[in-house]
């Protein structure tokens, strides 16, 4: 065990005095914790105060809106995301990505909020205390050297939530809270940056998951080590919409391969109303494979990850066809 | 509900756990859950450096924390020890270089494990770095020198063995086939990670509490360590969470809390971080291997010669074995004309390593197996018929000075053959699905002690009371394995009476006779053996006070249930009542047993490592698809068959082949205690170093078959360790089936399955 | 370094201790509470070993901080056969039948990992009484067994959801 520093856990129970409690120097969101009570543990994240999400009403409501699209709250659980019958129905995509997280108990610890924000790893940072010890600083602790990318000037960390590609193929958008709310697709959220990964001010959180009404058919895969527990190597989402015979306005996302999910635009140049044949598929999934450029600092090793996003995307379009046969079509 | 309380268990009903109640009800007391009046807790600093000379501990900051008892440094704190008696090579705490990242260099003792762990993060440690060694067989000049104890440069040991003329044997041969393999290292991950609370008492004893599989063996390395005679170091071993062999000798926590002990004149606990554990290690070493085998033209076996070079790690643990096992059991399962064994270990800078579950036999099994299934592919014949071509027989002597008693092997062979359909469906499932299959054999106990000596490997001490309980008390350790419910079970067997009069005393140095400990499968065999010797003397006790008390011979005596009778006499009285005439008669009813093996036939250096009273022997279908898309192996089904002589407790032993076997599956698709180049391990947690899930697991058909062995306490061999070995190349084989890659190293982890087949799509696009 | 006053109900009994913020709740119920049945396995959330229930949710004690559990209920492996009992107004000597199951079945072996199984395992059974293969491994997916290979825990949840449909 490595015991976690003095610090404080902040426990408001509504919205104002959550604002409050994040505005203060050194206070960071804390949603179910897996994520970051090991970051801290480790001495990877930091922080002098939690703010616990939890006890805020707002933040824990699924809700469907007038307009037909749903609104998740952030710290609703990822336990509950996979059994809600408003996502199961309308977005089994984000469901099946939501399962695909760590394990049952992580998933009903874990939140949705969370997992969109959770910290980028890197085999070179995300390892116990001493094993950093002699290693000198790179960027995402504040030193000017990365291990993984010797010549690259940024951390290349990878964003390792799985419901991210899922939420980016179905078109979320995300509300931020702060100063003042805002509002912005989720592929908009992530700077590219390892180190600072995502777009939010200091007292600054994300609030909510805008999903569309009238969403698109999506399919989500995950490659990992094991089949349960592991993070991902790399994770795909497609999405498209059945129109006049035809598969249109695909997306197609490949993340858990660098810091920032990859829209893979020439994929998807190639399968709008194309004639979905198996061997467009594999096509699309070699564009997606030339499309990402993973650095060797995932738990398997980088050609083999760069290789499984191929299969991923293949397979995950493949999906948007079996349920399309499924339903008729 | 309540259990059908093992309390009220017959002997004929054989619990799984004589424990389980406690184990499920969270009563059962690990090594960390134990709490000493004034207890202090230990931490120890560890190096950040794989290699580097230590210029300089300061302790003095670490000392004004809050909290701080005791903070101590290696020079002058204890005598180098280690678990082979040639290999003395160990220091608790560095003394002036380290050689392994994670290597203990300081230890502080607090009021709480919090201070102690802020304490020892204070610790300011000046190094001077120097090039770290990774690679075994190396002998370049330039790299330094890991031991200064090392034959030459950093090669540790150099073992040859020939038997017959192996040189002869592969040029006459009509056809021959050489192989490599690279077998990765892999940790025991054990549940429970390793812990220990030790107490210097004032009065110079000391006592220790440990998560240990060999608590002899901890008891005679730590009185060397601290200097003080054998006898006044009393160790004992909590319920143990699992050990594999990870926990199988003196480890530096168990020293530094004897030392802060001292120091703070309280009991001390270390409990190691699952960290900690892997850079401890003493895991399945990493070898590179290359076989070579000349067939005749009835493709039999006529040389074989073997090759390996194993990469230790900084320290020699049990090294010298490790090597020589990687040469000793090829022959128990073929029969061969002449053998040839060369064996290397190298010293490198990462953490050492030692036995783990098939200790040595595991990495040479893998290339062995691969090997013949390539011949067989070569010479077109069946995989398991080559081998039935080449089995070693029952009751026979091998190449190598085996003694073979009782062989359940052909068996195995039938009966995986058989659950698995092998001869409809070998050979004609579709691209991407594929069987593999391989066999092995592992011993019941090694014939030797690690240190010579010509006393008893296990003792056995039963006392009857006047309240008819019958305690009984053994050195043994339960390490998960079920070794305290086969004592009792045959405890109560052996005595004829019911097994809620048996009381146990194990894994205690002081209370109980020398065993010498959980490894190399031995307790069953040996334990049993005692304790079949000593309750065969407390019944002659019992009888003979009997036939006294009746007036009749000792012949005349027999028993009914618990009852002693006279047949055809009409006397007859309970267990316990003749249990208070003997006592009447002799005083406190006792009786001890101990049990020795027969020397080795061999007289060769190293014979010591291989003979074994009795061979268990094992088989294993693998039924895997390869997805091309992902990469992943599927083991869809494993077949295990495996021969433990008479199962002395069916539910166990079935338990321990599952266990086995899926954890030569983690070996064969995802563990490995792998180094980046600079040294530093590739992530020492559970996300790092992947072990098997239970989504990760497939069905498992299991088949027993033997027969009893005339060497095994009413025939028992063993089953902890043997069913593992086939486990692995059964998969490797299955995955060539399947995808027609042959891999050349292991694990077959799905990045390492992609890059292969990409590599063979682009060689099959030019 | 700030503290607060934990009020906990473990095992159905009321508790209240002086915490500080960091701690979790794998500490205090081992080390303040002096439950050791929950173990320790990794400490970093991947092995399982620390489940117990939070409000009968299984929840990972050692990457929740006690202060975010405030006023919760605690059930840990000591206190499994205490609720089983109150929930069967049975005695309080019996066992769950998870519990007793584990046993016969030989899903026990070195018993490290058992606490934490059998406490998702019970929590699985309490919701879905006659769970598939399928769901028995997803909800234990994320409990480590290093010596049994699994097969006779799925064996042991099996008979244990029959046992109490039958008896119910
Ligand atoms: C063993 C193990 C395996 C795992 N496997 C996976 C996996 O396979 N896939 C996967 O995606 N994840 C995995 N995780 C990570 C984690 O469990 C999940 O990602 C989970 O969803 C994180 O949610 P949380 O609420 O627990 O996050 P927390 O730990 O509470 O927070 C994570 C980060 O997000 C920030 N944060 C949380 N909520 C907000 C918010 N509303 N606004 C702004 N910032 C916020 C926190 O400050 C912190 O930096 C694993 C974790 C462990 C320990
Ligand atoms: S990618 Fe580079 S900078 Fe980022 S965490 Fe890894 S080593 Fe550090
Ligand atoms: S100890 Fe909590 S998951 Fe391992
Ligand atoms: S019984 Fe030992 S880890 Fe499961």
């Amino acid at each position: 065990m490595m015991p976690l520093r003095p610090l404080a856990v902040v426990t408001p129970r509504g919205e104002e005095e959550l604002l409050r409690s994040l505005a203060v120097e050194g206070a960071v969101p804390l949603g179910g914790g897996s994520d970051l009570i090991p970051g801290l543990s480790w001495e990877l994240a930091s922080g002098d105060a939690l703010v616990s999400l939890a006890g805020v009403p707002a933040l824990r409501r699924t809700d469907a809106l007038a307009d037909g699209s749903v609104c998740l709250g952030a710290a609703v659980t990822l336990a509950e995301v996979a059994r809600h019958p408003l996502i199961l129905g309308a977005y089994p995509a984000l469901a099946d990505a939501a399962r695909a997280v760590g394990s049952w108990e992580l998933r009903a610890q874990g939140t949705i909020g969370g997992n969109v924000c959770l910290a980028t790893r890197c085999r070179f940072r995300n390892q116990p205390p001493l094993w950093r010890d002699a290693l000198q600083t790179c960027y995402q602790s504040g030193g000017d050297v990365c291990h993984a990318a010797p010549a690259s000037r940024t951390c290349v960390a990878i964003l390792s939530g799985d419901t991210v590609p899922a939420l980016a193929a179905l078109g979320a958008q995300l509300e931020i809270w702060g100063h003042a709310a805002r509002r912005l697709p989720i592929e908009d959220f992530y700077s590219g940056d390892g180190a600072h990964h995502i777009s939010l001010a200091k007292g600054e959180l994300l609030a909510a998951i805008h999903l569309p009404a009238d969403p698109p058919t999506a399919a989500f895969r995950k490659w990992r080590a094991r089949e349960s527990i592991d993070f991902p190597e790399a994770n795909a989402a497609v999405s498209a919409v059945w129109r006049e015979g035809a598969w249109r306005a695909p997306r197609v996302f490949v993340s858990a391969v660098g810091p920032a999910p990859v829209r893979v635009v020439a994929a998807e140049a190639l399968l709008d109303g194309a004639d979905w044949s198996e061997d467009l598929l594999r096509a699309a999934g070699e564009l997606a494979r030339k499309a990402v450029h993973p650095y060797d600092n995932g738990q398997l090793n980088v050609a083999g990850r760069q290789i499984a996003v191929r299969g991923l995307v293949a397979r995950a379009l493949g999906d948007l066809q079996n349920a399309r046969r499924e339903r008729g079509l | 509900m309540k259990l059908e309380a093992s309390a009220r268990q017959t002997a004929q009903a054989v619990p799984n756990r004589i424990e389980s109640w406690a184990k499920v009800t969270g009563q059962a007391l690990y090594a960390d859950d134990i709490e000493w009046p004034n207890m202090a807790y230990g931490c120890l600093v560890r190096s950040p450096q794989a290699h580097a000379r230590i210029l300089g501990v300061d302790l003095a900051a670490a000392r004004s924390m809050p909290g701080v008892l005791a903070a101590i440094e290696g020079p002058g704190s204890s005598a180098p020890y280690g678990i082979m008696p040639s290999n003395q090579d160990e220091h608790a705490l560095a003394v002036d270089k380290v050689t392994y990242l994670g290597e203990p260099v300081a230890a502080i003792a607090a009021e709480s494990f919090r201070q102690a762990y802020a304490a020892a993060r204070a610790v300011r440690v000046e190094y001077e770095a120097l090039s770290p060694v990774l690679k075994a067989g190396a002998p370049e000049k330039s790299l330094p020198q890991v031991r200064e104890e090392s034959e030459t440069g950093n090669l540790h040991k150099a073992v040859d063995l020939e038997f017959g003329d192996v040189a002869t044997g592969l040029q006459t041969a009509s056809y021959r086939r050489e192989d490599r393999l690279f077998y990765q290292g892999n940790n025991h991950v054990a549940l429970e990670p390793h812990a220990v609370t030790a107490f210097w008492q004032p009065n110079g004893q000391i006592v220790v509490q440990s998560a240990t599989q060999v608590p002899h063996y901890v008891q005679r390395s730590l009185a060397k360590a601290l200097g003080v005679p054998e006898h006044l170091v009393r160790v004992m071993v909590p319920t143990l969470g699992g050990g594999f062999g990870g926990k199988s000798e003196l480890f530096p926590h168990e020293v530094a809390a004897a030392l802060l002990s001292r120091r703070c004149g309280r009991p001390v606990r270390i409990t190691l971080s699952r960290e900690d554990v892997f850079y401890t290690h003493r895991g399945r070493h990493p070898v590179a291997m290359k076989v070579e085998t000349g067939f005749d033209a009835e493709s039999r076996i006529q040389a074989m010669s073997f090759e390996s070079v194993l990469d230790g790690g900084a320290y020699g643990s049990y090294g010298i074995a490790s090597t020589y096992y990687t040469g000793a059991l090829q022959p128990t399962t073929y029969r061969m004309g002449a053998y040839r064994f060369h064996g290397e270990r190298w010293y490198t800078t990462k953490p050492p390593c030692g036995p783990k579950r098939g200790h040595g036999t595991t990495q040479p099994r893998a290339l062995l197996e691969v090997h013949m299934d390539r011949v067989a592919r070569d010479l077109g014949l069946d995989p398991i018929e080559l081998r039935r071509k080449n089995l070693q027989p029952a009751y026979s002597v091998t190449v190598n000075q085996l003694d073979i008693t009782t062989s359940g092997l052909a068996a195995c062979l039938d009966a995986v053959e058989r659950m698995s359909s092998w001869k409809e469906r070998r050979g004609r499932l579709p691209y991407g699905q594929g069987l593999g299959f391989a066999c092995s054999s592992y011993l019941s106990g090694a014939g030797l002690p690690i240190y010579w000596n010509p006393l008893p490997h296990s003792g056995v001490r039963i006392a009857v009371n006047r309240d008819g309980g019958v305690h009984v008390a053994c050195g043994l350790t339960d390490i998960g394995q079920g070794a305290n419910t086969v004592l009792a079970v045959l405890a109560a067997k052996a005595l004829g009476v019911c097994l809620e009069r048996v009381q146990l005393t194990t894994q205690d140095t002081a209370t109980t006779p020398v065993d010498l400990g959980s490894y190399s499968s031995r307790v069953t065999m040996m334990a049993g053996n005692a304790l079949l010797a000593a309750a065969q003397h407390m019944l002659s006790l019992l009888t003979e006070a009997a036939a006294h008390h009746w007036e009749v011979p000792a012949e005349a005596v027999a028993r009914d249930g618990e009852d002693f009778c006279v047949d055809g006499g009409g006397q007859r009285a309970g267990w316990t009542e003749v249990v208070r005439w003997a006592e009447a008669e002799l005083g406190p009813l006792a009786a001890s047993g101990g049990y020795t093996p027969a020397p080795p036939r061999g007289r060769h250096k190293g014979s010591g490592v291989g003979p074994s009273p009795a061979y268990s022997f094992s088989a294993c279908v693998a039924e895997v698809a390869v997805d091309d898309l992902d990469g992943r192996v599927q083991v869809k089904r494993l077949y295990v068959a495996h021969d433990p002589g008479t199962p002395l407790n069916p539910q166990s032993v079935e338990g321990q082949i599952r266990g086995g076997a899926v954890m030569g599956l983690g070996e064969a698709l995802m563990e490995a205690q792998a180094f980046n180049p600079d040294g530093r391990h590739r992530g020492p947690h559970l996300l790092g170093y992947r072990i098997p899930t239970i989504l990760d697991v497939p069905e498992i058909e299991v088949a027993v078959v033997g027969e009893p062995d005339p060497n095994g306490p009413m025939g028992a061999k063993e089953a902890g360790q043997g069913p593992l070995n086939p486990v692995i190349p059964a998969v490797l084989n299955a995955v060539r089936e399947a995808i027609g890659v042959d891999l050349s190293e292991t694990p077959l982890t799905p990045d390492r399955v992609l890059r292969a087949l990409e590599r063979r799509r682009r060689e099959e696009a030019r | 370094m700030p503290e607060s006053v934990l009020r906990l109900i473990v095992n159905g009994r009321p508790q209240q201790l002086v915490a500080a913020d960091e701690m979790t709740l794998l500490e205090v119920v081992r080390d303040r509470l002096h439950l050791h049945g929950t173990k320790d396995g990794c400490a970093a959330g991947s092995c399982g070993s620390c489940t117990l229930w939070v409000d009968g949710v299984p929840r990972l004690a050692c990457v929740t901080l006690a202060k975010t559990v405030q006023d919760c209920e605690i059930v840990t492996i000591e206190g499994l056969a205490g609720w089983w009992g109150k929930q069967h107004a049975a005695d309080a000597a019996e066992l769950h039948p998870l519990q007793a199951a584990f046993a016969e079945q030989g899903a026990v072996q070195c018993g490290f990992c058992t606490p934490g199984m059998v406490m998702g395992g019970a929590a699985l059974l309490r919701d879905t009484p006659s769970p598939s293969r399928a769901q028995i491994q997803e909800a234990l997916s994320g409990h480590l067994c290093r010596c049994t290979g699994y097969e006779q825990i799925i064996r042991a949840v099996q008979a244990a959801g029959r046992r109490m449909l039958d008896e119910a």
